[in-house]
C-alpha cells in the first residue's frame, strides 16, 4: 500500500517532469482540468490541476470534492501510473482503474501520462 | 475459370455497402462490402461465417498492423478480428497500402494538373500511413502529422518523421491496446457532420492527406479549403460532393477505379490475394508486380470541372 506522503512525492516528481516538457504545454493548450485521485483502501485523495499548460499538485485545502476527471484505483496502481512504471491503459482495460469523466479526457490523460515518462 | 468471391467486412457504416464484379488481371472477381456499423462483435461473426466460403476476406475501417520506422505495432481488437478467419486469408489492407500509397505519391509528384512535389501537406494520421509519409518527404513536401490531433484530440502537430517515430515508440505500444472505437471513427460516427477544428493547420496546408473519415471528422469550410487538394484512399460520390461543397479543387485517390467503382484498400488487397490464389497474404514485391501488371495509377479528379455536379467529378490520370 502506498501511503499519502509517498504519493505526494510521486506526484511532485510527476509535476516536475510534466512541466519540464515544453511539448506538453502545447498539447494541453485549452485543456484546463482538475483531476482527482482516490485510493479508497489507503484512505487518501489527491488532486492535480492543469492550467495554462502547467500541471500542479493541489494541497489538501484546495482539493475539490468534484473534478473533471476522477481516477479510482488501489494506491499502488495510482503510484505506479504516476511514477511511470505502469501505463494507465492496462489497469483501465482490466477494471483496476476506474475513470469517471469523458472518454475524450481519459484518452488525453493517457497520452499525457505516457508522454511525461517517455520511452 | 469461375468468378472469385471477395468480401470486405467493414467496421464502417452499412450505407456505403455495394457489390460489383470486376475483371482484375484477367480474372472476374466479385467484390462485396459489408458494413457492420461499428459493431466489432458483428464483424467477428461475419468474418467467421465467411471463413472457408469465399476466396479472400478484407477487414475495413481499421488498420491492424501499423508499421512506423522499424517498429510494427498490432491493434489488439483488430488482430482478434483477423483471427476469426482460419481457412480463408483475411487482410486489413496494410500490406498493400505500404506499396500502393508511396507509388501514388511518387506518381502525383510530377504528373497531373497540380503536381504534389514540394507542397505543404497536413497528413491527418501517419501512424497508419508511414509509407505515404516517407514518400511525401521524399518528394520535398513539408509535412505536418496530425496523429495526436485526429486520434486523441490533442492540439499538437508532429513536424518530422523522426518525431513521428519517437511518438509512435512512446504512444502506440499503449494505444493499440485500446478499443477500436476510441481510435477510429466507426459506424455512425462516420456519418456525423464534421466539427471543424485545428483550423491553423488546415489553413497552412495546400494538401490534406490521409484516411478520409479522419479528414472529414474536423473538415472546415470553403473559407479554409478553397482551391486545395485532398489525397485519400477511397471516396463515394457523396464524399466528393461534400469536398466540392467545401471548396476542395482536386481530389487524388490512391485506390484505383475498377469498372468505374472505388474499393477500400483492404478490398483491393483481398482481391489481389484471391487472384494470386495462394491462400495467403502476399509480400510487398508481389503487390508491386501486380500493380505493374494493372498499370496502376492514382485517380485525379478535378472537382470544379463538373460545375453543377461536383459529385461526379472529372476523372483521369491527366
Amino acid at each position: 500500500m502506498t501511503s499519502g506522503p509517498a504519493m505526494d512525492r510521486v506526484l511532485a516528481a510527476f509535476a516536475r517532469s510534466f512541466n519540464e516538457r515544453p511539448e506538453l504545454a502545447e498539447m494541453t493548450q485549452g485543456w484546463d482540468r482538475v483531476i482527482l485521485l482516490r485510493a479508497h483502501e489507503a484512505g487518501w485523495t489527491r488532486a492535480l490541476a492543469v492550467r495554462a499548460g502547467r500541471l500542479s499538485v493541489l494541497d489538501s485545502q484546495e482539493t475539490p470534492s468534484s473534478a473533471d476527471i476522477v481516477l479510482e484505483a488501489p494506491s499502488d496502481t495510482l503510484a505506479a501510473i504516476f511514477s511511470g512504471e505502469l501505463s494507465p491503459t492496462e489497469p483501465y482495460l482490466d477494471g483496476t482503474l476506474l475513470v469517471r469523466g469523458s472518454e475524450a479526457d481519459m484518452m488525453k490523460l493517457d497520452v499525457f501520462t505516457i508522454m511525461v515518462w517517455g520511452e | 475459370m469461375g468468378t472469385l468471391r471477395v468480401v470486405s467486412v467493414s467496421l464502417g457504416s452499412r450505407r456505403r455497402d455495394h457489390t460489383a464484379t470486376v475483371e482484375l488481371l484477367g480474372r472476374p472477381v466479385e467484390i462485396a462490402r459489408r458494413g457492420v456499423d461499428g459493431d466489432v462483435e458483428a464483424a467477428r461473426r461475419a468474418i467467421a461465417e465467411l471463413d472457408g466460403r469465399v476466396d479472400a476476406i478484407g477487414l475495413g475501417g481499421v488498420d491492424v498492423y501499423l508499421q512506423v520506422g522499424d517498429e510494427r505495432y498490432v491493434l489488439a481488437d483488430g488482430e482478434r478480428l483477423l483471427r476469426a478467419a482460419v481457412r480463408t486469408p483475411c487482410v486489413d489492407g496494410s500490406g498493400l497500402k505500404q506499396t500502393l500509397e508511396p507509388r501514388a505519391v511518387r506518381w502525383l509528384a510530377g504528373h497531373g494538373p497540380w503536381p504534389l512535389a514540394g507542397r505543404r501537406v497536413l497528413l491527418v494520421s501517419a501512424f497508419d500511413r508511414y509509407g505515404m509519409a516517407c514518400a511525401l518527404e521524399e518528394i520535398g513536401c513539408e509535412v505536418r502529422y496530425g496523429d495526436l490531433m485526429f486520434h486523441a484530440d490533442v492540439p499538437y502537430a508532429i513536424r518530422s518523421l523522426a518525431e513521428l517515430e519517437r511518438m509512435a515508440r512512446r504512444l502506440l505500444r499503449e494505444m493499440v491496446k485500446l478499443p477500436i472505437h476510441m481510435l477510429y471513427p466507426t459506424g455512425t460516427q462516420q456519418e456525423r457532420p464534421p466539427e471543424p477544428r485545428f483550423l491553423e493547420h488546415f489553413a497552412w496546408a495546400e494538401v490534406v492527406a490521409g484516411d478520409f473519415h479522419l479528414i472529414r471528422r474536423h473538415l472546415p469550410g470553403p473559407e479554409v479549403l478553397a482551391g486545395k487538394a485532398v489525397l485519400t484512399q477511397t471516396t463515394t460520390a457523396e464524399d466528393r460532393a461534400e469536398l466540392a461543397a467545401r471548396g476542395v479543387r482536386y481530389l487524388f485517390t490512391t485506390t484505383p477505379l475498377l469498372a468505374g467503382r472505388s474499393f477500400g484498400t483492404n478490398a483491393l488487397e483481398a482481391a489481389l490475394v484471391a487472384v494470386a490464389g495462394r491462400g495467403a497474404p502476399l509480400a510487398a514485391g508481389e503487390y508491386e508486380e501486380m500493380l505493374d501488371a494493372m498499370r496502376y495509377r492514382p485517380e485525379v479528379i478535378d472537382l470544379a470541372a463538373e460545375g453543377g455536379d461536383p459529385g461526379a467529378g472529372a476523372r483521369g490520370s491527366a
